[in-house]
């Protein structure tokens, strides 16, 4: 029967064990701040490309969210539309809201809005990269980690 | 390549559009391809291309039970799908089904 062994994953363990809570927060919040870049900036130039005359204040509100802990113990970011168009209608005294908006060209409505998904095809296209980067920075964090602990 | 696709949606609504269709009066069903999904490539070439859309299905009952059949003709055709949202336009009054699908091809 074939045997396998794995060299330094014991020390690696330890290592990881070394890292406090905060360390090990403060690596996955600097990894997901690297996994969205990318997604937010395709998301903006995807919007970009698809908006017409008056929808300025659309992009202007596209933003990234505070990183945040969720209810499962992870961490959270979020790229979306924040705040009113300013323009007061009937049922929306603030003005429509700005995801409402960005929804509707995403997805098309009945009224007629033609659909120009933006959100989606951005996450397709840039969904390896993000990932890609969240590696290396969480890799590079362990690493670091790992070389403290055989200091 | 999506004619398969349109046959089974013609069997859940008898309006069927391609990109475009609003302002209509009764149920009725838009779809698009609209991008590429998550394809294969290997040996420095594209092995399994997946091309991505979307159904939408404009229904004026709450309790129309052909949201169900839309998903049941996918599963037979073997096409993978998700119900990507559910909007009310209260506007039109409309309440709009999306699904997002993916075909390999």
């Amino acid at each position: 029967m074939a045997t396998m062994k794995i060299k330094g994953a014991e020390e690696l363990y330890r290592a990881l064990e070394m890292m406090s809570g905060i360390e090990a927060d403060e690596l996955a919040k600097r990894g997901l701040h690297e996994g969205m870049k990318p997604v937010a900036d395709a998301v903006r130039s995807n919007l970009s490309s698809v908006i017409q005359n008056g929808n300025g204040d659309l992009l202007n509100s596209l933003g990234v969210s505070p990183i945040r802990r969720n209810d499962k113990g992870g961490w959270d970011v979020k790229v979306g539309f924040a705040g009113y168009d300013g323009r007061p209608q009937k049922g929306f005294p603030k003005g429509v809201p700005n995801t409402l908006k960005a929804r509707a060209l995403e997805s098309g409505t009945s009224r007629g809005q033609p659909k120009r998904p933006f959100l989606r095809k951005a996450v397709n296209a840039v969904k390896s990269a993000a990932l890609n980067n969240m590696q290396q920075e969480i890799e590079a964090g362990l690493e670091k980690a790992f070389k403290e602990f055989k200091k | 390549m999506f004619d398969e696709l349109v046959s089974v949606l013609l069997n859940v609504a008898p309006d069927v559009y391609h990109y475009e269709g609003f302002k209509k009066a009764g149920n009725y069903i838009v779809w698009a391809e609209d991008n590429q999904g998550y394809s294969v490539w290997a040996d420095g070439k594209m092995q399994n291309q997946v091309i991505e859309g979307t159904i939408d299905y404009y229904i004026k009952d709450e309790d129309d039970t052909a949201i169900l059949r839309v998903q049941a003709e996918l599963n037979k055709i073997d096409i993978s799908y998700r119900l990507e949202s559910v909007q009310y336009e209260n506007d039109t009054e409309f309440i709009h089904y999306e699904w997002v699908w993916r075909i390999g091809v």
